[in-house]
């Protein structure tokens, strides 16, 4: 057994991690090896300041940690102030820019509506559009028929109740 | 005592007690270890925050734990690993860089901070995966079954990676060691 193989010993011994390792073996060749010994006093002393330095940094953790998280209040508040960081949304958008982007929704809302009734108004004669057109009662029903390579349009529609 | 499962299962329901009672449970813990793998108070305090903020805003994604430590401990630790890759990409060495701690407590003597200062400076030159296994066994003292599920290693990549540290540690603290005497 070398050097190396009773290290690695001495350090599961630490641990104790062992198992059922011969421990008497292990000491004899501690007394007569310095390299190994010195090996084993080093983990003993690295053991022994690395647990007064944990306590100096729990003193530490205490001076610089909040005792309590700084949480957003209210029910269903659960995204944390911090969080909005890395967000494209910022609580404090300004007011005149709420309002502008709320002006340009409306007017893209009115162009679309627009568009959609000059095109309807626009049908050309004998198209199911303009057929629809001049039914004045009734929900139209529009039913795409896709047919490669044309694509077929008919309409139909649903009297209304009561007519 | 409610334990750390049961309290992350109320956190996962929406209880903010429980959150809070985990964070006061783990923060130490997570603060020294945050401490030893990054070597800045002031970056284990944010590593901290961090990561109890993130657990907190992605509530609904918490997995059904097993092991809340440990899951923290994970969470953690993969922090660190990025911020430490951050420090490389940046030139900037983090580890070590805060000014030495106090040791004026009752039991300190100018032996024990010499040693303190030496294992500090120990613990920072060495490799991260080194560093994460000592830090995890010697501060924390978890168990290799513990260490191996929090970096991902087997039980038997624990037990040689904690012994090449070992070998490490002798072989740095080597001089200082035959300076003081044997003991």
């Amino acid at each position: 057994m070398t050097c190396e193989d009773r290290q690695l010993q001495l350090s599961l011994l630490m641990d104790a991690e062992s198992g059922g390792l011969e421990q008497a073996g292990l000491f004899t060749h501690l007394e007569d090896c310095a390299e190994c010994r010195h090996f084993f006093d080093s983990l003993i002393r690295f053991r022994s300041t690395a647990r007064q330095d944990r306590e100096e940094i729990l003193r530490q953790a205490d001076e610089l940690l909040p005792a309590r998280l700084p949480l957003p209040a209210g029910p269903g508040a659960r995204r944390p102030l911090g969080a909005w960081r890395s967000s494209w949304w910022r609580p404090g958008l300004p007011a005149p820019a709420a309002i502008a982007l709320a002006g340009l929704l409306l007017v893209a809302g009115i162009a679309i509506g627009a568009g959609l009734a000059a095109r309807l108004g626009r049908a050309p004669q004998g198209t199911p559009d303009a057929e629809l057109a001049r039914q004045p009662r009734g929900v139209p029903i529009y039913v795409y028929v896709c047919s490669m390579p044309q694509i077929e349009v008919t309409g139909k529609s649903i009297p209304a109740a009561g007519n | 005592m409610r334990s750390d499962e049961e309290l992350a299962d109320a956190f996962r329901s929406g209880d903010d007690g429980a959150f809070s009672t985990l964070y006061e449970r783990y923060r130490r813990p997570l603060f020294v270890f945050g401490v030893r793998m990054l070597g800045s108070a002031q970056a284990a305090g944010d590593l901290v925050q961090d990561t109890f903020l993130g657990i907190y805003e992605r509530h609904n994604e918490l997995p059904r734990l097993n092991n809340f430590r440990g899951w923290l401990f994970t969470v953690g630790r993969n922090r660190c690993l990025t911020l430490l890759r951050q420090q490389k990409t940046r030139g900037r060495l983090g580890v070590g860089a805060d000014p030495e701690p106090r040791t004026d407590g009752p039991g300190a003597t100018l032996e024990s901070e010499e040693e303190s200062r030496l294992v500090r400076r120990t613990l920072a030159e060495m490799l991260p995966e080194h560093r994460e296994v000592l830090v995890l066994r010697e501060y924390q003292e978890l168990s290799y079954r513990e260490i191996a599920g929090i970096t991902g290693a087997t039980e038997s990549t624990v037990k040689a990676r904690l012994f090449r540290a070992r070998q490490a540690l002798a072989g740095m603290l080597r001089p200082a060691l035959e300076r003081g005497g044997e003991p």
